[in-house]
């Protein structure tokens, strides 16, 4: 007989051989198998979770590079935030302005700042939605204090763009627990939760459609560089206006007797007044303006927004200024309105800021006057319209006093100033201030002048004209452009 | 809810883990928990549609019942009529009202006579055409005395609703699935992990394949006017396989998603692209929709008709396709897709190979032969063709893009919004999944043994691979774009 197979030790010291495991075995087989089934599923289990965590690892690794990232160009919601906080790090903002794109293109932040002496921000997202414009708004308040937050009433019955909701969730630098909770508000359609935490799972169609992004991606580092110092979240649509085939083919395409405003957009409007009131800071509505053929209907959709706002936001101090109506059809002209019949050229915003600039002084808003700080002067002098506004001083590069406070030919200046900008010509700019009484400034004024040209001296009565859209609170703003080589003085 | 989408994800995860830790203990309690996950699965689109699934189950089950206790065949025979007559026609009122009040309007008008009537504000119940064929079948079959009504009211309800097969199926028969929700179950790991790489599969085949042939299918049916041949050509091909990508990608994970539960599910595809007729195909393609009507259309119109010979066979089939023409959708251009089809069986009757099974011959080089490779390129032009009328929204877009197809003329000023490299991955993938297909077709038992022989690393990187394709190069968003397109039906 064959000797059996010796494997090892039994506990009293003596062999065990094959047969005694085998008869072991054959004593637990239920347990043996039970072992081996959650051994067995265990395995699965870890292989499972190593296979989701390599394919969130290479998402995250393609993140981290931000091969995926959109262009940063065209992401103005990114770069506003990235400005914003940025500059709170030194500067309070006054005046907080939230809506959609209309908002962004409809009010200059620089020229609101140096007519009012404070420091404004326009939050204002192309495509943003209400959701948005509270969230914004929660992340605003967490870094600044403002004396007045400004909400355009467009979004109210608007839809918004989802990729501009996700740049705009995308660009917050908050904790992760306050990014969920943003998540949450902002994005009711939980199939876009994974798009706006990863520009992977967002654009990764790019591999079809714009491979090169991936590449110019991949080559630059650095994909949102600081464009400008001063960085204030509007957004110009610039100068190509309405044509006069435009306006003469004109339809109405916002019917104000058919627009609602859902229950979710009505929510997020009385959570924005409660964050507001819970602060103490007052709300101003906008209603800013579209060329008046864009509406039929409009005295209804007022009526709603009106509504609206007394409904849901009883508990914060809160007004109303409407652009659309009255309309002002001498300043917003189709000049003022971008072709795409949705925006306002430049003109248009320059117009529809100055219009709040006195809406706020008549109502007398209280803001800080920061006209005497270096930082501020500094942040502004330079940035447009800031000589019409603001008084001129020797720190004002290019310019010349000429004479301030004194009445000629009946007309109170205020001030009157030249500015060279090179040596071909020079600007003479002069502030008449504004009756109270008959606001209805004429449109051109004449001053005499003191001309020297060629060693010859002249006295000369010039005819200089009003800058229509520029209108500061309590003075209009006339200019006109002379030869450089010419003396000027007052006469 | 999508089964691609995120809201699914959690809804899954959720019902599988309670599913197998809470409520798997028993029979009941399974079934019961089934069942009301899967109204609350139907209720998520819309839920003023329940209530009509819940009365079609009651009645159904009552139906049931009342026939299998028929003293006599005459009362069995009008219980079943009234049952049939009842299911086709709800389906009927919810599908085809519109339709048919258009059709009459637009066919009075053609005769010059203005007619007042308008159509109706119905929401059509997504799912209707799946489950009320489910409903059907059961009743017919017990009326056949195939078998025996269930008294279980929970197990017959989670059968006509359970959820990943009650948007669109597959169909399947009482007495294939009633037996499984009866009998206990435990957690198989084997059927799990195979249901995983089912769904992983689906959602490959959905994401990637389906989708993105549906962005330039999408695309140039909307501006087929201004598209050369080529691109009206390769747009058929692309439909085609769009349409089997989408639908067994769906059918895929509805599969899947039944394995993880431990339920087995009908399959509903055979590699339908390479068949070599077209009765062949319809052995292949929607195998649960063309058994169901082989079964209760076509065997009972060809009794019935059989003293007419093989004229009563033709006329048996025309009217099955012409049902399922009109089972897919309310519009004409379904119901002549589903006569041509009907028309297309008309030579393999008569030549008497209407149901003899194709061979796969294949040459030295494991490749298929000349002849039946013929044979297989013949069908698939057939039935990609047959899929020009199905897309089109009518008879005479259909026909515009037919004879667009084959005028071969010069376009001026082309359509050129197609994504050239998006154009060139969809045929790379059509060609993959054909020899995927071939493989899976010739060498299926061979392939499985082996894959499933290969170290599990070499395994689990072909799942990684799947897995990143997915999220790097699938369509995804679960918007209106995305959905199913057998959902429509």
């Amino acid at each position: 007989m064959k000797p059996q197979t010796k494997i090892g030790k039994r506990d009293n010291g003596t062999a065990r051989t094959r047969q005694d495991r085998t008869m072991r075995s054959n004593t637990t087989p239920s347990v043996q198998n039970v072992k081996r089934s959650e051994k067995k599923w265990l395995r699965f289990s870890l292989k499972g979770v190593a296979l989701l965590g390599a394919v969130v690892a290479t998402v995250l690794f393609t993140d981290s590079k931000e091969w995926f990232v959109g262009d940063m160009s065209n992401n103005h919601a990114g770069r506003k935030w990235q400005s914003f906080y940025r500059l709170t790090r030194n500067h309070n903002f006054d005046i907080v302005v939230f809506g959609n794109s209309r908002a962004s293109a409809g009010i200059e932040p620089y020229i609101l700042s140096s007519a009012l002496g404070v420091n404004t921000f326009v939050f204002g997202t192309p495509g943003g939605t209400m959701s948005e414009a509270y969230c914004s708004l929660t992340e605003a308040l967490r870094l600044t204090r403002p004396k007045l937050v400004i909400m355009d009433t467009h979004p109210f019955y608007i839809g918004g763009m989802e990729g501009s909701s996700i740049q705009s969730f995308e660009s917050k630098q908050c904790s992760l627990w306050r990014k969920l909770v943003i998540m949450f508000l902002m994005f009711p359609n939980r199939d876009v939760w994974l798009k706006a935490w990863s520009p992977t799972i967002l654009n990764h169609s790019f591999l079809f459609s714009d491979h090169d992004r991936i590449k110019w991606n991949m080559e630059h580092p650095i994909k949102n560089p600081i464009r400008h110092k001063l960085e204030l979240g509007r957004f110009s649509h610039g100068s190509e206006h309405l044509s006069d085939e435009d306006v003469a083919n004109f339809e109405p395409y916002l019917d104000g007797s058919t627009i609602e405003v859902e229950a979710g957009k009505r929510r997020f409007l009385r959570r924005m007044a409660e964050a507001c009131a819970e602060k103490n800071i007052p709300i101003l509505f906008t209603s800013l303006p579209l060329y008046y053929k864009a509406f039929s209907h409009y005295d209804s959709l007022k009526a709603l927004m009106i509504s609206c706002i007394q409904e849901n936001c009883s508990m914060a101090r809160w007004n109303y200024m409407d652009l659309q109506d009255p309309y002002d059809s001498i300043l917003f002209t189709p000049k003022a309105f971008d072709k795409d019949k949705w925006h306002m050229t430049y003109e248009g915003m320059v117009v529809s800021t100055y219009k709040l600039a006195n809406f706020l002084v008549e109502q007398g808003y209280d803001f800080p006057d920061r006209s005497n700080e270096a930082q501020w002067k500094a942040d502004f002098y330079d940035q447009p319209y800031f000589a019409f506004n603001q008084p001129v001083d020797s720190s004002l590069n290019g310019y010349t006093m000429l004479g301030r406070n004194m009445m000629i030919n009946n007309l109170p200046l205020q001030e009157v100033s030249l500015f060279r900008s090179d040596n071909n010509t020079q600007q003479l700019i002069v502030k008449v201030q504004r009756d109270t009484d008959d606001p209805n400034a004429p449109d051109d004024i004449t001053i005499p002048l003191r001309i020297t040209e060629n060693g010859s001296t002249f006295i000369v009565p010039i005819t200089v004209s009003k800058i229509k859209e520029c209108f500061p609170p309590h003075y209009d703003v006339y200019a006109m452009y002379l030869r450089g080589d010419l003396k000027v003085e007052l006469y | 809810m999508l089964f691609n989408s995120f809201d699914f994800a959690i809804f899954m995860t959720l019902v599988f883990v309670l599913f197998w830790s809470v409520f798997a203990k028993t029979v009941q309690s399974r079934n019961v928990f089934l069942l009301v996950i899967s109204y609350a699965f139907y209720a998520y689109a819309n839920w003023k549609i329940l209530p009509l699934l819940l009365v079609s189950t009651l009645v159904f089950y009552w139906l049931g019942i009342a026939i299998h206790r028929a003293k006599n065949d005459k009362k069995k025979s009008l219980l079943t009529t009234l049952g049939i007559v009842a299911g086709v026609a709800v389906l009927m009122y919810f599908k085809y009202t519109n339709f048919f009040i258009t059709s009459f309007k637009d066919l009075f008008e053609s005769m010059g006579m203005q007619v007042n009537i308008h159509s109706f504000n119905i929401i059509v119940p997504i799912g209707i055409s799946f489950y009320t064929f489910r409903l059907l079948s059961y009743v017919i079959d017990i009326n056949r005395n195939k078998y025996e009504p269930t008294q279980d009211i929970i197990a017959f309800s989670t059968y006509v609703a359970f959820f990943p097969c009650i948007l669109s199926g597959p169909i399947d028969r009482p007495d294939t699935f009633i037996p499984q929700l009866q009998s206990k179950r435990s957690l198989d790991y084997s059927l799990l992990v195979d249901g995983l790489r089912q769904i992983l599969w689906g959602f490959f085949k959905k994401m990637v394949i389906a989708d993105h042939c549906a962005n330039i299918v999408n695309a140039v049916w909307e501006h087929h006017s201004d598209c050369s041949s080529g691109t009206l050509i390769l747009t058929a091909v692309l439909y085609a396989f769009q349409m089997y990508a989408d639908f067994s990608g769906y059918t895929d994970m509805a599969i899947g998603i039944a394995k993880t539960l431990g339920f087995r599910v009908t399959k509903n595809f055979n590699h339908p692209f390479l068949a070599q007729n077209v009765a062949d195909f319809w052995r292949r393609w929607h195998i649960s929709l063309t058994s169901w009507l082989t079964d209760y259309v076509f065997m009972p119109l060809n009794v019935a008709w059989r003293n007419w010979g093989k004229f009563g066979m033709i006329l048996a089939i025309i009217v099955d396709f012409i049902i399922c023409g009109l089972w897919h959708g309310a519009n004409w251009t379904f119901v002549l897709w589903g006569t041509l089809h009907g028309l297309l069986f008309i030579p393999l009757i008569l030549s008497g190979i209407m149901n003899k099974k194709q061979k796969l011959e294949t040459n030295t080089l494991g490749l298929p032969t000349l002849k039946v490779f013929g044979k297989m390129l013949l069908t698939f032009v057939i039935i990609a063709l047959g899929m020009i009328i199905f897309r089109a929204d009518s008879i005479h877009q259909a026909v515009e893009y037919l004879s667009e197809m084959c005028s071969f003329a010069t376009i001026e000023n082309a359509y050129e919004g197609l994504n050239q490299m998006e154009v060139i991955f969809s045929i790379c993938m059509v060609i993959g999944l054909m020899l995927y297909e071939f493989a899976m077709e010739k060498h299926s038992e061979s392939l499985q043994t082996w894959f499933g022989n290969i170290p599990g690393i070499f395994r689990w990187f072909v799942y990684l691979l799947l897995l990143l394709s997915i999220v790097y190069l699938g369509e995804y968003g679960g918007g209106n774009e995305n959905t199913f397109i057998y959902f429509r039906f």
